[in-house]
């Protein structure tokens, strides 16, 4: 009985961190930017219409696809919304005349990509997806890899 | 087991090394990341996105909105100016969006409202406008036209990013539901009696500065406005030559509790209703608090707003002998309060209550609403509405005085 527990702490403490950090959700921007740091009221604002300029230059976000682990799990940590409030966030700015969601792409290498090309691009993506081309931000200065980073999947 | 846990020490350390090529941001407790190579196989101009174009969505938007609804309405008693009983099916609203971004920081909206008004609309003499014209198209049959309504249409920019100015033909910033004004964002039929009143105006022509900052979690907003107020022709004319002011502040807090206040002054104007007549003139101001609570699914919204008329210069006329009109304070609020459930298409029950208190009571001196309806959204663009509405004409007096009414009506809307 106590070599099986000290198997499965064993296991635990070689998989614990690999796996928090792999569900961990990057925000990226190009490698390179000047933007290495947001504040969360400042992301928040980007992915919720409202407009957010690093060094003059206006940010472009870009989402995750809709119903993907990413897209909620991002909605509700910066958001604080379900994805049904968040569908009807979106119609609702629609109808009042203001901006329109951010462009969705169809996967985290897709994100990486524009992150990378796309002239003030953010988006964000799980950490075993970066790739050399962009860098993360930390988020009210957290980077993704402290514990108490705010943004991943369940 | 001393042995056992040294094995997974040493294998973790492996891992560990194995990991490597170092986190694009290393910090003390680093976790070991691997980082691929960039996927030069993703074409952007697939996905329409081209790096040596413009970094914004430069194409033309155009959606809207649409309602129809059915309602049946009883009075206890006559009410003279409209049956007693009615039950209808009613085209409330086709409105279409066109918005385009012009420049990373520059935006333009238009909103256009499609009606069958004019047609079927009473006149000041009690006539009725009829539209009905001979289609030429179709064998000179009887067709009836309708109208457009120019609800909004200004560019507007970012000065910076928490300051905009908006600059046109805009929806006064007030309150809640001047902001909501579309059918599918709103949750009953129909507006409550002091915003369809107008104790502010609907729409201004002119500036708009507004912004907003976020501050610990809260989040400041502003709007300071001038135009040419409201007025028989305001889009076009000022027919006084005087700009009216408008501001309003706004407080949301990270506990879900929104809370304004709105102030407007301007003078009233209208066309002279003759050769060598004089025009309806006024100064008019309204004032305004709202606030709306939203924690999960429960929603508490509500505004109070009050106006106050000041007809300057009325000197006793041959037509006025007592000097024109009086100065005139009117008043009214609403409350609201619904709960959001995500079974049953979404379905949230609302009550509410309002109640006006006009300047003029030659018809009442108050009217009290009650409203209990369904609001059901099972996908966020289509929404279906079902509402009961008992109204109380009471207190002083006026040729309404304790005439009361039910409605039940329903409603679809969607947006498209």
């Amino acid at each position: 009985m106590k070599i099986a527990f000290s198997i499965l702490l064993c296991l635990l403490v070689l998989q614990a961190p690999a796996y928090a950090d792999g569900n961990k959700l990057v925000v990226v921007v190009a490698k390179g930017s000047s933007l290495t740091n947001l504040s969360r009221a400042d992301l928040k604002r980007c992915f919720t219409g409202e407009p957010v300029s690093v060094d003059g230059k206006p940010l472009v976000p870009f989402n995750a696809s809709p119903n993907t682990p990413e897209r909620t799990a991002f909605d509700r940590a910066v958001l604080d919304m379900s994805p049904d409030e968040v569908g009807r966030y979106w119609i609702d700015r629609k109808v009042r005349g203001q901006s329109a969601a951010p462009r969705s792409l169809p996967s985290p290498a897709h994100i990486a990509k524009v992150a990378a090309k796309f002239p003030g691009a953010v988006g964000y993506l799980p950490a075993d997806q970066m790739t050399s081309d962009i860098q993360p931000v930390s988020i009210d200065g957290v980077a993704y890899t402290d514990a108490r980073y705010p943004i991943a999947t369940p | 087991m001393r042995g056992l846990l040294t094995t997974c020490a040493v294998a973790g350390l492996t891992r560990v090394a194995l990991a490597e090529p170092t986190p694009p941001d290393p910090a003390p407790d680093a976790a070991p990341i691997a980082v691929k190579a960039s996927s030069d196989e993703i074409d952007l101009s697939s996905l329409g996105l081209d790096p040596t174009a413009a970094s914004f969505d430069d194409k033309l938007s155009i959606y809207g909105f649409a309602d129809v609804g059915w309602s049946a309405r009883h009075w206890n008693r006559d009410p003279a100016l409209a049956d007693q009983d009615s039950r209808t099916f009613v085209i409330g609203n086709l409105n279409l969006y066109l918005a385009k971004n012009l420049t990373a920081k520059a935006r333009a909206l238009i909103e256009l409202r499609f009606t069958f008004l004019p047609n079927g609309s009473q006149n000041a003499d009690g006539s009725f406008v009829n539209t009905t014209a001979q289609d030429t198209s179709n064998f000179f049959r009887p067709t009836q036209w309708g109208g457009i309504v120019i609800e909004r249409a200004y560019v507007e920019y970012d000065l910076t990013d928490h300051l905009t100015i908006r600059a046109g033909h805009w929806l006064t910033p007030y309150g809640v539901w001047n902001i909501d004004h579309g059918s599918p964002v709103i949750l009953g039929t129909f507006r409550p009696y002091i915003i369809g009143e107008q104790y502010f105006p609907e729409h201004q022509t002119g500036l708009d500065l507004f912004g907003s900052h976020d501050l610990d979690g809260f989040r400041i907003g502003a709007h300071v406005t001038a135009s040419n107020g409201r007025g028989a022709t305001e889009a076009q004319a000022d027919q006084d030559n005087h700009l009216a002011f408008g501001a309003r502040l706004s407080l949301d807090t990270p506990w879900g509790l929104k809370v304004g206040g709105s102030y407007y002054r301007g003078r009233y104007t209208g066309l002279p209703p003759g050769p060598g007549l004089a025009a309806e003139t006024y100064l008019e101001a309204a004032y305004g608090g709202d606030l709306q609570y939203d924690r999960g699914p429960l929603h508490l919204q509500g505004e109070i707003i009050a106006r106050d008329r000041h007809y300057p210069g009325t000197s006793p006329t041959l037509l006025s002998p007592s000097g024109g009109p009086s100065d005139r304070h009117e008043l009214g609020f609403y409350a609201l309060a619904g709960y959001r459930f995500d079974r049953m298409w979404n379905v949230m029950p609302f009550v509410s209550l309002e109640r006006q208190n006009p300047s003029d009571h030659t018809l009442y001196t108050q009217v009290t609403g009650e409203y209990v309806g369904l609001n059901f959204r099972p996908a966020p663009s289509l929404v279906f509405k079902i509402q009961g509405t008992r109204g109380y004409f009471g207190e002083g007096g006026g040729l309404f005085l304790h005439l009361k009414n039910w409605t039940l009506s329903t409603q679809a809307s969607w947006v498209f």
